[in-house]
């Protein structure tokens, strides 16, 4: 990738003050987001990419969340942006969808009418142009007989038709960023299949970026340009999408694919990775995988644990990243 | 061997569209909403039209003629004990007043109120804390008693009764606001909102208001009639609407004495608040069933 990015992500913290001390859910995440590409993010629960996806457009409650670092999107830090303003960025600039389509709709207010209303926030457009408008989008998020079903309640819609939904909202200011958390984690596989081919024609359509989300690595390994795996709040490791299934460099990613069901590898079963992640309150120095990797010598315990570079666009943060090979 | 081929679901199909278009036909028509509302608004129109249907002064007394029962020529409703007035003429400009208690009263504080609850429940901390021990404040005195209390502090009118409802009752509507902001700013959909970037305060209107307000709406229904009654209350201790301008309760304060003699003193008002309390409430839950479509 050359060129500006669109997005600039660099050592973005975001701590929770919980009852048991300072939860570290995002722990120095630095990456950055080119124009028209779908940049994924991986990781198991409670790994800090969901936390890492609200915090760029500050949509955790602060207190508990506090959050540094910086995000520079069209020339100025999201981080620390009055509220006013960062309104103003959401929605318009940078949406978001979330993982239900149950209930991420207000049950009161027909779809038309929630489409409609994003652009009521955004833009100058009078009434009878966001009625338009709207049923324009359903049309192009493949909702049939948008027109008729514009007047329609949330829970008159299936699942897969409701993220339809939901895209059409998070589009209807033409965003230059959608963030995409878990879009298809609520649906079955079929409907899945379609919601994130939408995405990506929809991404080329309205020319924007994506930023997906997802515990899934075959959801990201099918639509994902460029991918950055998160392990107990940090990156582990951030390269193309071809290169992470092919030649990956960090112990954790490897576990991850093993753990992936797939025909081509000839095993019958799948490898899970033993122990659990590490609590992110009083993190243990060092690698923060160090607890479950099979890898692991002494040193691994005291090293600062920092992003390596270990081949062209490719960064991991592995002290023994040369020989992740042996184990893959 | 000729096989039938009989599609076991074609009977049921026939069996249950007749039902289906009953049920469709059923829910168009939401009958307590329109129950309720012809009921009220026939009331309403008998009482604003009260300068043309009362064939009487409502105030005009009648010493020779008192205690007439209903049907008397005349008197459709019979007259009153021991003056002599026109019941009809006194029940329909005594609903205005009522009414206009009812509504004014209920009408502000059920504005008021969710307003409050709203803000005390989507900002929390320490709006919430204020905002709450304003409305316990209120809470552990008794109503009637807050009340009285106003309206004794200043004067017995029209307008310190209202005074005295808006001061007091608004707390009730904050307090059920509020609790079911809590819960609905927690879903999903709020969130959503908030990741548009809507303003506070059009997540607050737009998207939780709509969400929470048939719980308020259902208790402004029987708020009204509780007002109504207060109103009458005050009428009957001597702190409401001053003699002897008619209103309901004080009717039947008055025609209390005559139970015996002359029961339709007393019974018509009484009629009147129990009709009007039965349309407020069908009125309640019609809109509760429109305003959630998916209930």
């Amino acid at each position: 990738m050359t060129g500006e990015p669109l997005l600039s992500v660099r050592d973005l913290r975001t701590f929770f003050v919980t009852d048991r001390g300072v939860l570290r859910a995002v722990d120095g995440v630095s990456f950055d987001l080119y124009a028209g590409e779908t940049f994924g993010i991986v990781g198991e629960s409670g790994s800090g990419k969901s936390v890492t996806c609200r915090s760029l457009i500050g949509l955790l409650p602060s207190p508990p969340a506090h959050t540094t670092g910086t995000v520079r999107f069209g020339g100025r830090n999201l981080v620390g942006l009055p509220m006013s303003e960062m309104q103003k960025v959401r929605g318009a600039q940078i949406s978001m969808i979330f993982q239900d389509p149950m209930s991420s709709l207000n049950p009161v207010m027909s779809v038309g009418d929630q489409i409609a209303e994003a652009m009521e926030a955004h833009t100058s457009l009078n009434r009878a142009e966001r009625r338009k408008a709207a049923i324009e989008l359903m049309r192009s998020v493949g909702i049939p007989l948008a027109g008729r079903r514009a007047g329609a309640y949330p829970h008159e819609f299936s699942g897969g038709m409701r993220q339809r939904v939901l895209i059409a909202i998070a589009l209807a200011c033409r965003p230059k960023i959608l963030l995409a958390d878990e879009p298809t984690t609520a649906l079955d596989v079929t409907i899945q299949d379609q919601i994130l081919s939408l995405l990506l024609s929809l991404r080329d359509e309205f020319g924007m970026s994506i930023i997906l989300v997802s515990h899934d690595l075959g959801v990201i390994a099918e639509t994902c340009t460029r991918v950055a795996v998160m392990y107990g709040g940090q990156i582990v490791e951030m390269t193309d999408t071809e290169t992470l299934l092919t030649h990956p460099r960090h112990p954790y990613t490897v576990g991850l694919l093993r753990s992936l069901p797939g025909t081509e590898t000839g095993s019958r079963y799948l490898t899970p990775i033993p122990g659990a992640p590490p609590s992110l309150i009083d993190p243990p120095p060092g690698c923060r995988f160090y607890e479950r990797c099979s890898l692991r010598t002494e040193q691994c315990r005291d090293w600062p644990a920092e992003l390596l570079t270990v081949g062209q666009n490719h960064l991991a943060r592995c002290l023994r990243h040369e020989h992740v090979e042996e184990i893959a | 061997m000729a096989v039938e081929v009989a599609d076991p679901g074609a009977a049921m199909v026939a069996r249950i569209a007749g039902g289906t278009a009953r049920r469709r036909r059923r829910r168009l028509r939401n009958w307590p909403l329109l129950a309720g509302a012809i009921l009220l608004g026939l009331v309403a129109l008998a009482c604003l039209a009260a300068p043309v249907l009362a064939n009487h002064d409502p105030l005009t007394q009648d010493l020779l003629n008192p205690a007439a029962p209903p049907f008397s020529p005349g008197h459709l409703l019979g007259t009153d004990a021991p003056y002599g007035r026109d019941v009809l003429s006194r029940l329909l400009y005594a609903g205005r007043i009522d009414l206009l208690i009812g509504f004014g009263g209920t009408g502000v504080t059920v504005i008021v109120g969710s307003f409050i609850g709203l803000l005390a429940g989507y900002y929390g901390g320490r709006i919430d804390s204020v905002l709450m021990r304003i409305v316990d404040v209120f809470f552990a005195f008794p109503f009637l008693v807050l009340v009285l209390a106003i309206v004794a502090m200043l004067g017995p009118s029209l307008l310190n009764i209202f005074i005295a409802i808006w001061a007091v009752s608004w707390v009730s509507y904050a307090r059920i606001i509020r609790g079911e902001t809590l819960v609905a700013k927690k879903q999903e959909y709020v969130l959503a909102a908030r990741a548009l970037g809507y303003s506070d305060l059009r997540v607050m209107l737009r998207h939780i208001l709509p969400n929470v307000f048939s719980a308020a709406l259902i208790f402004s229904m029987a708020d009204a009639v509780g007002n109504i009654l207060l109103g009458s209350a005050l009428g009957y201790l001597g702190a409401g609407v001053p003699p002897p301008t008619p209103e309901w309760g004080s009717m039947i304060a008055d025609g209390e004495t005559f139970m015996v003699t002359a029961w339709w003193v007393p019974t018509i008002p009484g009629l009147a608040i129990v009709i009007v309390g039965v349309a407020l409430s069908l009125l309640g839950d019609g809109l509760a069933d429109l305003l959630r479509p998916n209930a």
